[in-house]
């Protein structure tokens, strides 16, 4: 039987051929609303392509901000230049306090690397929705058992590292255990995380660090083993409650891919609160939850000016180890 | 006159096609000496970011002097089979023009594709493109007004219907911000 | 198996997701035939109105978009020459010279009929052997995945004939072209003269609608356009000459491409040129091919649509896309709550099921809809020139600018028109640039990854049984054909030798 839902979508796309065929447009402008709204009519920024992992948070986001502010919040993927070009529109938005932007670590290691005119403090941080942190990890029949053995091993001989991207959290993570411990892994990178799992399954490479949601699936078969989490605490997800953490093995190195979101620079400061406090109502909500845990991350949520001194800090991680390259 | 399937047949070698073949093997050089730039080869010998542009560069160089070199030495026999050539005298063609208009349409409507580009942030893409479409029928094509316009209200209809309406494609609007 | 074919079909065979699989492949197939909107955009810009929908009808409709676009990207490809994916590209060599000699409803009846056949053959393929295929796709790693690009770069040879310089040069010019910007595993800006819209390298879709869409209308108003074909409806049909000429190919562009499909990156691209080349050298009619053969639509159409379907195995097998669309798909099933991965075939059965037996549905669908509309579909070439260029230049133009949202590839077409123009002014041949630009940065990737691993030393594409055998037989790829010359060109002066003797 068609049911109602195909129904509702069919009508819909109906009233879309009627809406076109009537030329209307019915492109409401919003005014200044009330309660320090900047506005009805929102768009959040994702400055890489639909699909990807960046789009999947800003429309979370997005959805999860259009409910509790009853805004209309369209996502605009605007591609190029590896997240620059995104960036750079929002940098033009400057006091525009209706354009919202779903960043992640490209905002932090874009400026450091690459020719670009803006920098984390060329905007206004609004909230930190959760951290990636990335689990060691190696074929379901590779020798080693913890993070430690594959340090031992790679200070025996030469161990090869994927990493996806050559700027990525991955890669700033390998190469603060390789300060820490003064060894050296030959990393081989590759363009995506799936391409990583790809290799390690082939046993094409030795090791990888990568971000739990993107490997479940092979957690969960046994195809790959966890040996430790980069990461302060351990993950609560059953799945990997079990897998220590790198301080326990003895490797103190914790780095992780942020999300969350941003605002143009210069907005007003009326402005910036209510997009904080929205913020801070949407971490209550349970479409953050379901978020946070379909993409397994840590729900470490932090706002405006924190999120301003985390930052702050991040970048200063990520100049060490990008800046002399 | 090439044919669609990348086996040309072989017009007699003209000045400007020296010229063409010339400014890829500058291409080429500007390549190879900035891929040099950027590096061949990593510390432990691994390929680095300048081997394959400086290889790629390198080979543009020398197969272009080659074939520079082919047109001149060959340039007898393509002659020969060019003369069986459709001749480009003032014969029309299918749009009525004869060559030299042909040439000056081609100019046409790159200035005008260009025009249209530079007028995005003002009059927004879809208003943009659809005096293009206009301005190339009536005056190129030099078609009567009211099928011109007919043919440009059609497109511009089918592009907003399908990619405003229906894909939800952020069309800049520009400073007019009409549509 | 045949308990899950049954699941499949009780889940694909509900009147909601047939529906959808047909809106789906309609869909696909306008956004297919607009130049610059290939099934990678497509299925990404559609993504957000599936959202309402069950996750089963949702990936059904779409992996509907996804080959409901291929077909309407060969429509466009035969038509008016301007395709609106890379693995259509090849279609613009025989299928438009098909078409301007008045058989453009013969090319597509070809290529939906080639397209089918490839699609349930693969299918097949698909359902009975998912998992140890995709096991022997993970065998293929950096030197294996670089040994085939090799390979895939050799055949620009077999493309090559006559003007094999100007091919070659193509084709770096093409590999240049795809360096622009921050290569794979280093973080150099190259070519980038610090514009920031050109630090992800130019991207190739806007690349190729400059070349082909604008490049190939001012080189038909230079050259005088062509008359419009005024041929009979009748004359539109497929002969049975024609019919059983394509059979071959397409059995064998099948098999390329799915062999290609399976691995990850440029497959369904580089099987489409890999099995022209291929017909090229077997073929009965191979001196015709270039000049509008029906076997040079057959086998490239085949092999496009037998490795979209392959490259499903990595994806539902593994989790792994195993093509740029397939990714995408990948992030739809996320959205959807679904954990893409290898147990994705025990956990989500009537999912996985239902979605493969749709790609049936749809592609009998297809078939059914482009056979009688091909001849309808040929009608546009009765449009004049001068109506149909401008619009052409219009939907290319925005095509190129909803790939990113960005106002930057508007310009990229623009310079690559110019470029692509004076290209086919001087009787450089396009197709070997399409080829070098997508597999440019494979081709670089692979071969970083590769020196890499080996830290430093390249040999170790020869020192792995898999990558040792496909390097050497890129190298024979590239020597066979000028071998085969010397030893025809011996024989031939034996031959007359011989008659010489005889007739002293």
């Amino acid at each position: 039987m068609i049911d109602r839902r195909t129904t509702a979508s069919l009508l819909a796309l109906a009233a879309t051929g009627l809406l076109v065929l009537s030329g209307c447009s019915g492109n409401a402008q919003g005014g200044e609303g009330d309660g320090g709204s900047p506005g009805r009519n929102i768009t959040m920024i994702v400055p890489f392509s639909a699909g990807g992992g960046s789009d999947l948070a800003g429309r979370a986001i997005a959805q999860g901000l259009e409910d509790v502010t009853g805004s209309t919040v369209t996502v605009e993927n605007i591609v190029g230049g590896s997240g620059a070009v995104g960036y750079s529109d929002l940098l033009a938005k400057e006091g525009d306090g209706t354009t919202l932007l779903a960043s992640e670590t490209a905002l932090m290691t874009l400026p450091v690397v690459q020719d670009v005119q803006f920098s984390h403090e060329s905007f206004t941080p609004i909230m930190k929705v959760g951290e990636d942190y990335n689990i060691v990890v190696v074929a379901a029949d590779a020798s080693y058992e913890t993070c430690m053995d594959v340090v031992d091993a790679a200070a025996e001989s030469s161990l090869t590292a994927a990493v996806s991207g050559a700027t990525g959290p991955d890669h700033i993570a390998w190469s603060l255990i390789e300060d820490q411990h003064d060894i050296s892994l030959e990393r081989v990178t590759f363009e995506s995380s799936a391409e990583v799992t790809a290799a390690l399954l082939g046993g094409h490479i030795d090791v990888a660090a990568t971000s739990p949601g993107e490997i479940v699936g092979q957690l969960e078969s046994g195809d790959v083993k966890p040996l430790c989490a980069l990461a302060p605490e351990r993950y609560e997800y059953e799945l990997l409650a079990d897998v220590p953490t790198g301080a326990e093995q003895g490797i103190d190195v914790t780095f992780a891919q942020w999300r969350g979101f941003i605002a143009a620079g210069g907005v007003s400061e009326e402005h910036e609160q209510y997009w904080i406090d929205a913020a801070r109502e949407y971490a209550e909500t349970d479409a953050y939850e379901t978020y946070i845990e379909d993409n397994m991350l840590q729900p470490q949520v932090l706002y405006g000016d924190e999120f301003r001194r985390y930052l702050d800090e991040y970048r200063q991680q990520v100049e060490a180890v990008l800046g002399d390259e | 006159m090439m044919s669609e399937a990348g086996q040309p047949v072989r017009r007699a070698p003209t000045k400007s096609d020296a010229v063409g073949t010339a400014f890829l093997a500058a291409i080429g050089a500007v390549a190879l000496v900035m891929g040099l730039g950027y590096g061949m080869f990593g510390d432990g010998g691994q390929v680095g970011p300048g081997f394959l542009p400086s290889v790629a560069g390198a080979f543009i160089v020398v197969a272009s002097a080659a074939e520079l070199l082919r047109m001149y030495v060959a340039a007898d026999r393509i002659r020969a089979a060019a003369a069986q050539e459709r001749p480009a005298g003032d014969e029309r063609d299918t749009f009525g023009r004869t060559a030299n208009e042909r040439t000056f349409a081609v100019t046409q409507v790159f200035g005008i594709v260009f025009a249209a580009l530079l007028l995005v942030p003002v009059a927004g893409l879809l208003l943009s493109l659809a005096a293009m479409v206009l301005v190339i029928t009536v005056w190129v094509e030099r078609k009567p007004v009211l099928p011109a316009v007919l043919c440009t209200a059609g497109s511009l209809g089918l592009a907003y219907a399908v990619f405003v309406q229906f894909l939800g494609v952020p069309v800049p609007t520009g400073t007019l911000g009409l549509l | 198996m045949f308990d899950n074919l049954q699941l499949g079909l009780e889940t694909a065979i509900s009147p909601e997701n047939l529906l959808w699989c047909f809106v789906g492949v309609m869909l696909g197939t306008v956004i297919g035939m607009l130049p610059g909107l290939g099934s990678a955009t497509g299925v990404a810009i559609l993504l957000p109105v599936t959202l309402g929908m069950e996750p089963v009808t949702a990936l059904i409709m779409l992996a509907g978009i996804y080959y409901g676009s291929q077909y309407g990207a060969s429509t466009s490809s035969i038509l008016i020459s301007t395709p609106g994916d890379s693995s259509s590209v090849v279609l613009t060599l025989d299928g438009y010279q098909m078409a301007r000699k008045g058989r453009a409803g013969a090319a597509l009846a070809v290529a939906a009929l080639s397209s089918f056949l490839a699609a349930v053959i693969s299918l097949i393929g698909l359902m009975a052997l998912a998992r140890p295929i995709a096991d022997l796709a993970l065998e293929f790693g950096p030197p294996e995945n670089l040994a085939v690009i090799l390979l895939g770069l050799a055949t620009i040879v077999s493309f090559a004939g006559e003007n094999m310089l100007r091919s070659l040069i193509m084709a770096a010019v093409g590999l240049l072209i795809s360096m622009v910007g921050v290569a794979s595993g280093f973080t150099t800006a190259r070519f980038t003269f610090g514009n920031v819209n050109l630090l992800s390298g130019l991207d190739f879709v806007a690349v190729m609608i400059g070349i082909f869409a604008i490049g190939e209308v001012l080189q038909q108003i230079h050259r005088g356009g062509d008359p419009p074909i005024r041929a009979r409806f009748r004359d539109l049909m497929l002969t049975k000459d024609e019919f059983r000429r394509s059979i071959a190919p397409a059995f064998r562009g099948t098999g390329l491409g799915f062999g290609l499909g399976v691995l990850p990156g440029a497959g369904a691209t580089l099987a489409t040129f890999m099995s022209y080349g291929l017909e090229k050298q077997v073929s009965k009619n191979r001196k015709e091919i270039g000049k509008g053969a029906v076997e040079g639509v057959a086998a490239p159409e085949a092999s496009n649509n037998a490795a979209a379907n392959a490259s499903f195995i990595p994806t539902l097998s593994l989790g792994i896309p195993g093509s740029g669309t397939t990714a995408v798909l990948l992030g739809a099933f996320v959205i959807f709550g679904l954990q893409p991965g290898p147990q994705l075939f025990d956990q989500q059965p009537d999912l996985v099921w239902g979605l493969l037996v749709s790609f049936f549905f749809g592609n009998l669908l297809l078939l059914i809809l482009n056979l009688p509309l091909a001849p309808v579909f040929a009608q546009v070439l009765r449009v004049p020139y001068s109506y149909l260029y401008p619009i052409i230049l219009f939907m290319a133009l925005i095509g190129a600018f909803a790939i990113g949202n960005n106002t930057f590839a508007l310009w990229v077409v623009f310079g690559a028109g110019v470029f692509g123009y004076f290209m086919k002014r001087f009787d450089f041949p396009a197709a070997p640039l399409v080829l070098g630009l997508v597999l440019g940065p494979l081709l670089e990737r692979s071969l970083v990854q590769t020196s890499s691993m080996g830290r430093g030393n390249l040999l170790i594409l020869f020192e792995r049984p898999i990558s040792a055998t496909l390097t050497v037989a890129a190298i024979l790829a590239i020597l066979a054909p000028v071998l085969l010359r010397a030893v025809r060109r011996r024989r031939r002066s034996a031959l007359t030798s011989e008659r010489e003797e005889i007739r002293q």
